[in-house]
């Protein structure tokens, strides 16, 4: 028998990883939270798009089972059919839990909740919480976390970035080594299961609208150390995004939702091509079936850069305003921009990552004693993510991996002995060594040009359709960039606060990630949600209804395409929402 | 080609002595005080040609959303993500918020807004994960709930107000907002009186001198005003039912 609570420790502070914190410490378990920023920083605090949830508040005749569907047909049949149907069937309790952990979703005029309309389904079933949903989901959370904090069930240490795992002689996940993002500090966290929950990796796309710290640099790291990943090839472009104050941002689910049209030019009149051919969902089909029409309509009015854009005349100008505007309505003083009658123009950018670490039912990785839940999974949203699901499926996974982990920890914790000293000091020393071997670097490049020059040749690969002979040349460009940064001497040496140091660490763990997204890129030979191949236009289930598994073998990166897709619920169909 | 003149003020750590340091940045378009500040890192040379550090800040989202990049600028605290360089006058002076122990160059320390938020006991205790989700629960009305959402604990409220200052325990104001939000929810109100005792307390509802200042600089344009001044009436109001309860 145990004679002490079991340890999980957690990576990351974002829906997933409160949500997993928060499920082992109802199963009895201590929790230590290891993140780089309070939860109001995470990528969570930026997803608007709100929380879907089959409610069937208006008799529609929605229910989970049509929510799976609706998903798996959205993600073009690359996704756990069953472990879909267990995110549609919690949801509506995921969604009652954020209500009761305070959240207030909007609603209809006589009171009761309102649900609007996503991309991808045919019912309304998104509940959304003004236009900071994202924020809401953290501040409610972060609620939930402090108050385990202040119930001494959980220890918090913000400020703290994942180095490496820490495995025992036999192989066992049983901790972490972290360091301090201030102090520099290195330490060694143990525990009886790490819940790995750090985010997607669209950051290593230039002009995505990931936040700066979305790199997947945790991930990649577990990658380097053994864990495998699935489909990391499958990287989600949005076809409507603006460009304001530098910054790149998908329009909210909630204006498409409230009749924003989208349209194409063709001889000065606007042409709104999704209505007519993607009928009844018109501008909210799933996002690359919405990118395939626009860029056919490009060719047809023979110009491929045709300008693509919003009329937002149906909108409350205050809506619109908010979001351009938001958090300063008033700065936006660019008439043409706030005019709801003005069209707005949209480009398509690399809004996410569907690809991550392999986790199985339980949010096991291929690593015992690893779980890992969010965007740094692969399971829910296969091969194109509908954007309502996105915070529910990091809290369905959060809720999965938290209980997982903890019965894990239960089972095996007592069995396993305390880690001997010789191995902790070894990890510990690896990393401080790992330390001292940057600072010590000279040369002429920088971290900052070669991190840039990379992301730019991973959108270079990844924005348009994938071309394999062009891929072929951003390896060799990733290689020549990953020599240049043995002579990346750091820009900044001071030993305290120092973000080059942890900005050179990603990119040497990126180089791995890359490498592996562009293998995976090159192998698949068909086209499938967000995976556009030009040269193989067409999904082709007979060969490819399969999940990529990629590893890395001394220093080798491994395909292996042999595990079918799970169909238990539907058989793959034509995907087509033209005339529904 | 087109450049603006930078002027940062830096420090290299908590102990050091503050120094100013100028740059001479290439304008692009749209360009933010957070993109002037990346742009410096790719080359961090002075106006004087000295090479220099590149200047450290936190930033993340890049969309005013998450709060960090919050700093001041040109003597106002704002998200230097959200702040178009051409809004502004030159030279552009950035500066760490006052009110926060600085950390190194524009990073300042924001953990005690965030562990504020505990002694506000900013929570509704659950008796569990697990449970139905029955619409009749749901009852708290949305209306007028925007007014106060969107708090991104970036500190310029703290940052603004001259109640804050290494001699009061005052927070700002964003904590209030954090209890008034839980206390406006339906379950939220059950714990209402223990919120408020917690912002009665010292450094709380009853230092805000009424200065407004927070109420301008909020990013989110949060109604801060209008918080504080129906938080010190509820805790009023509490006080008056915990004398009648004994």
């Amino acid at each position: 028998m145990r004679d002490k609570r079991a340890e999980i420790l957690i990576i990351g502070a974002g829906a997933a990883g409160s949500m997993a914190a928060l499920a082992a410490i109802e199963q009895g378990a201590h929790v230590t939270m290891l993140s780089r920023d309070h939860p109001y920083r995470a990528t969570t605090a930026t997803r608007h798009s709100g929380i879907a949830a089959a409610l069937d508040l208006h008799g529609e005749g929605d229910s989970p089972a049509l929510h799976a569907q609706e998903t798996i047909v959205g993600g073009d049949f690359l996704a756990d059919q069953s472990m879909v149907a267990r995110m549609t069937d919690a949801a509506p309790a995921i969604a009652g839990l954020m209500q009761r952990m305070g959240i207030v979703f909007d609603r209809t005029a006589e009171g009761g909740i309102s649900l609007l309309a996503g991309t991808g389904f045919s019912k309304a079933r998104t509940l959304r919480a003004g236009v900071t949903t994202g924020q809401e989901v953290a501040r409610v959370l972060a609620g939930q976390l402090l108050r385990a904090r202040h119930e001494e069930r959980l220890a918090w240490y913000s400020g703290w970035e994942l180095l490496s795992l820490l495995k025992d002689e036999s192989g066992l996940v049983r901790g972490v080594v972290a360091a301090n993002r201030r102090s520099l500090e290195v330490r060694l966290f143990s525990g009886d299961a790490v819940v790995l929950a750090a985010g997607g990796f669209a950051g290593l796309f230039a002009d995505s609208s990931a936040p700066l710290d979305a790199d997947g640099a945790a991930l990649a790291t577990c990658f380097q150390q053994g864990a495998h990943l699935s489909n990391p090839e499958f990287v989600q472009v949005h076809p409507f995004t603006i460009l304001t104050r530098g910054k790149r941002r998908p329009v909210p689910e909630y204006l498409l939702a409230e009749g924003t049209r989208v349209f194409c030019w063709r001889e000065g009149r606007p042409w709104y091509v999704l209505e007519e051919r993607c009928a009844p969902l018109g501008a909210r089909v799933p996002h690359d079936v919405a990118l395939r029409a626009l860029r056919e309509a490009a060719r047809e009015v023979g110009d491929e850069r045709a300008t693509i854009a919003l009329d937002c005349s149906a909108l409350d100008p205050m809506d619109l305003e908010q979001w351009l505007g938001s958090p300063q309505p008033e700065v936006v003083s660019d008439e043409e921009v706030v005019s709801a009658e003005a069209p707005l123009g949209v480009e398509p950018a690399i809004v996410r990552t569907l690809g991550g670490l392999t986790v199985d039912a339980d949010h096991a990785t291929t690593l015992s004693g690893l779980f890992a839940a969010g965007d740094c999974t692969a399971a829910y949203h296969g091969a194109c993510a509908l954007p309502a699901n996105e915070i529910l499926a990091a809290l369905q996974g959060g809720l999965v991996a938290g209980r997982s982990a903890a019965a894990y920890a239960d089972r095996s914790g007592a069995g396993l002995g305390d880690i001997p000293q010789s191995v902790r000091d070894a990890a510990l020393a690896r990393e401080e060594d790992r330390h001292a071997q940057i600072y010590a670097r000279e040369g002429d490049e920088n971290i900052r040009g070669i991190r840039r020059d990379l992301h730019e040749a991973m959108r270079d690969a990844f924005q348009e359709g994938i071309d394999d002979a062009a891929l072929v040349k951003t390896e060799e460009r990733l290689e020549i960039l990953r020599q240049r940064l043995d002579h990346a001497a750091l820009a900044d040496t001071a030993h305290w606060a120092n973000p080059e140091l942890f900005a050179a660490r990603h990119l040497e763990a990126a180089f791995d990630l890359a490498r592996a997204t562009i293998a995976a890129a090159r192998a698949r030979q068909e086209s499938r949600g967000v995976f556009f191949k030009p040269a193989h236009p067409k999904r082709d289930d007979a060969n490819w209804l399969v999940t990529t598994k990629v590893s890395l073998a001394n220093g080798q990166v491994q395909l292996d395409h042999s595990e079918r897709i799970d169909t238990s619920i539907i058989e793959p169909t034509v995907r087509t929402y033209e005339g529904r | 080609m087109e450049t603006i003149l930078l002027k940062v003020k830096r420090q290299d750590d908590p102990s050091d002595l503050p120094y100013w340091e100028e740059f001479e940045v290439e304008l692009t378009p749209e360009m933010t005080v957070l993109a002037a500040l990346q742009a410096v890192g790719r080359a961090p040379e002075t106006l004087e040609g000295h090479r220099t550090a590149p200047i450290v800040f936190d930033a993340n989202c890049g969309e005013g959303i998450c709060g960090a990049c919050a700093m001041r600028i040109n003597g106002k605290v704002r998200l230097a993500c959200h702040t178009l360089v051409a809004e502004l006058d030159e030279p552009i002076v950035c500066e760490p918020m006052e009110s926060f122990p600085v950390v190194r160059d524009l990073i300042v320390d924001r953990d005690r807004l965030f562990d504020a938020l505990e002694r506000g006991r900013c929570w509704i205790t659950l008796d569990g994960l697990e449970g139905r989700s029955v619409p009749d629960l749901w009852k708290t009305p949305a209306e007028g709930l925007d007014a106060f959402l969107g708090c991104c604990l970036c500190g310029a409220c703290a940052d603004a107000c001259p109640q804050v200052n290494e001699r009061t325990a005052f927070m700002g104001a964003a904590l209030f907002a954090h209890v008034w939000l839980f206390n406006l929810h339906s379950h939220g109100t059950r714990e209402r009186d223990l919120r408020l005792g917690a912002v009665a307390a010292r450094g709380g509802v009853a230092d805000c001198a009424g200065t407004r200042n927070c109420d301008l600089v909020c990013p989110q344009g949060i109604d801060l005003a209008g918080i504080m001044s129906r938080t010190g009436a509820a805790v009023m109001g509490a006080a008056f039912r915990s004398f009648f309860r004994g």
